[in-house]
């Protein structure tokens, strides 16, 4: 892993003049919360609203290398391997079609954690397609679940008295009911 | 390195509430109905008016608002409620919840975004008394008694018709010589120039925010217009127009489609052909199309019947229901 020195310097070798910036594809270079570095193309990185606003606002040059605190690498390889599908896909046919086989494919084996983790990091990078993809997962697994599951995966507290939650039952006793069977 | 989110206990994942928001904004009401009992925080934005219009609006993008039917049950004060896209139709009781004492019949009239009309007759008042139910949610509201009652004692006659009106985030409902509004919760008279005798006893087709009902005077289409709050007429196709029909013997039915045009197709009641045509676009005569036609098996009972033909992508389905009272 090269240390973000040795990456700066690379960086500057590549933009400099200005004939040989226009060959190659425009990188822009971040750092995770556990230190790593990573380098995405511009027009992936560009899906994310809080680093385009980050170079675009203040007209940062892209030698800079942003830091991403509150992401950690392999969120960011997910979302990565996100954008860039949804960035090629985009003016396809098939678009719709496509995705949604992707994106079948991309949250199968994720547990709820890590979907919640992923809702974070959406909200936070500000990539509003993405955000509303892992929300829909997120409700999609827990629509069938019970009130003690919900409580649990999401650290909510029981602040209702034993009698209060009775109460707040019988307001809809049947959405307590059949919750395997059916598939609402 | 401060990271807040490092903070968070071995099994939860703690997320800022406008993401949990979206998270529920996707959820089918059963799950929402359920996860009022999740915590205090949570009841609230469930129940909030502003969250329901929203995760309504969802649905309806999404496409993934459930259709029930709701069927008369032996017992007098409860109904089925049948979910026919369930790959397994779970049939579920629910009981009315405007039952009272004297109690003599009651029927739901309209329905628009999950809401009921619901009207009940009463042995201890010549007026009939309005609710407004969602069966999903339970939410019950009574509505203030109607002014004119010209057939107080039958509950069935007289059009009826419920719609939404987004301008004014508002539901109206009209029947013959008043309508009502929801926020303002007073029956206001409607003065119409058309002759309420030649409209059928029945709910109103909603396209475009207006209100449709076959209109046997002329005949065309009677449609109420729940911005402007006035009657006007709208022609039928022409092959349509032809014959004189009686107001409740009408042969021409009108629906919705799927995408939002009106349609009509003629009814019939013993058998034969049907024609159905769509006004592709609104308002316009010379844009009713006829989409297809096709015959229809002779029924074995001839009570009142009611027919209603779905459309939907990949199917066509012919509905026959036996109405009566129950």
């Amino acid at each position: 892993m090269s240390t973000p020195a040795e990456n700066e310097a690379s960086i500057k070798q590549e933009s400099g003049p200005s004939g040989t910036v226009q060959d190659k594809p425009k990188k822009i270079v971040v750092r995770t919360g556990d230190g790593e570095v990573f380098e995405l193309k511009e027009e992936v990185a560009m899906e994310m609203e809080t680093i385009k606003t980050f170079f675009m606002e203040d007209n940062i040059s892209y030698e800079t290398v942003m830091p991403l605190t509150n992401v950690d690498s392999w969120e960011l390889v997910k979302v990565i391997e996100y954008c860039s599908k949804y960035v090629e896909l985009k003016n396809k046919e098939n678009f719709h079609k496509e995705l949604k086989a992707f994106q079948d494919e991309f949250v199968k084996s994720m547990s709820p954690k890590t979907l919640l983790s992923l809702s974070n990091v959406a909200n936070y990078l500000e990539i509003k397609y993405f955000l509303d993809f892992i929300c829909q997962a997120i409700a999609d697994h827990i629509k069938s679940k019970d009130v003690e599951y919900v409580r649990e995966l999401f650290g909510v507290e029981n602040d209702f008295t034993e009698e209060e939650y009775e109460m707040a039952k019988t307001e809809a006793p049947w959405a307590h009911e059949n919750l395997d069977k059916d598939l609402y | 390195m401060a990271d807040f989110r490092k903070t968070k206990t071995a099994m939860a994942e703690h997320i800022p509430e406008d993401v949990m928001i979206n998270v529920l904004e996707r959820l089918p009401v059963k799950s929402l109905m359920r996860f009022i009992c999740v915590s205090k925080r949570w009841r609230f934005i469930i129940s909030d008016p502003q969250f329901a219009k929203s995760h309504y609006k969802l649905s309806c993008e999404n496409q993934t608002i459930r259709r029930r039917f709701y069927l008369s049950n032996s017992n007098r004060f409860a109904l089925d409620s049948l979910d026919f896209e369930s790959p397994s139709p779970l049939l579920r009781e629910v009981r009315i919840p405007f039952e009272q004492p004297g109690i003599k019949y009651w029927s739901l009239r309209c329905s628009c975004n999950g809401l009921v009309c619901a009207v009940v007759s009463v042995s201890t008042s010549a007026k009939y008394h309005l609710y407004i139910w969602n069966p999903s949610t339970g939410f019950l509201k009574r509505l203030p008694d109607p002014s004119f009652c010209v057939y107080s004692m039958s509950v069935s006659s007289g059009f009826f018709g419920i719609g939404y009106l987004s301008a004014t985030d508002d539901y109206k409902i009209i029947k013959p010589g008043e309508m009502l509004s929801l926020r303002a919760n007073v029956w206001k008279k409607i003065h119409s120039p058309l002759k309420d005798l030649y409209i059928p006893p029945e709910e109103g087709i909603r396209v475009n925010e207006a209100l449709h009902w076959f209109y046997a005077r002329t005949p065309s289409i009677a449609a109420f217009d729940l911005a402007t709050e006035e009657f006007r007429t709208m022609p039928l196709p022409a092959a349509l127009k032809h014959t004189y029909y009686a107001v409740l013997d009408c042969s021409v039915r009108l629906q919705a489609s799927v995408g939002g045009c009106l349609c009509a197709f003629d009814f019939v009641m013993f058998g034969g052909s049907i024609d159905f045509w769509v006004m592709r676009e609104y308002g316009v005569a010379d844009s009713w199309a006829k989409l297809f036609k096709f015959n229809v098996p002779v029924p074995s009972e001839n009570i009142y019947e009611s027919e209603r033909l779905v459309v939907s992508d990949t199917s066509i389905t012919l509905e026959r229901a036996n109405v009566g009272f129950l």
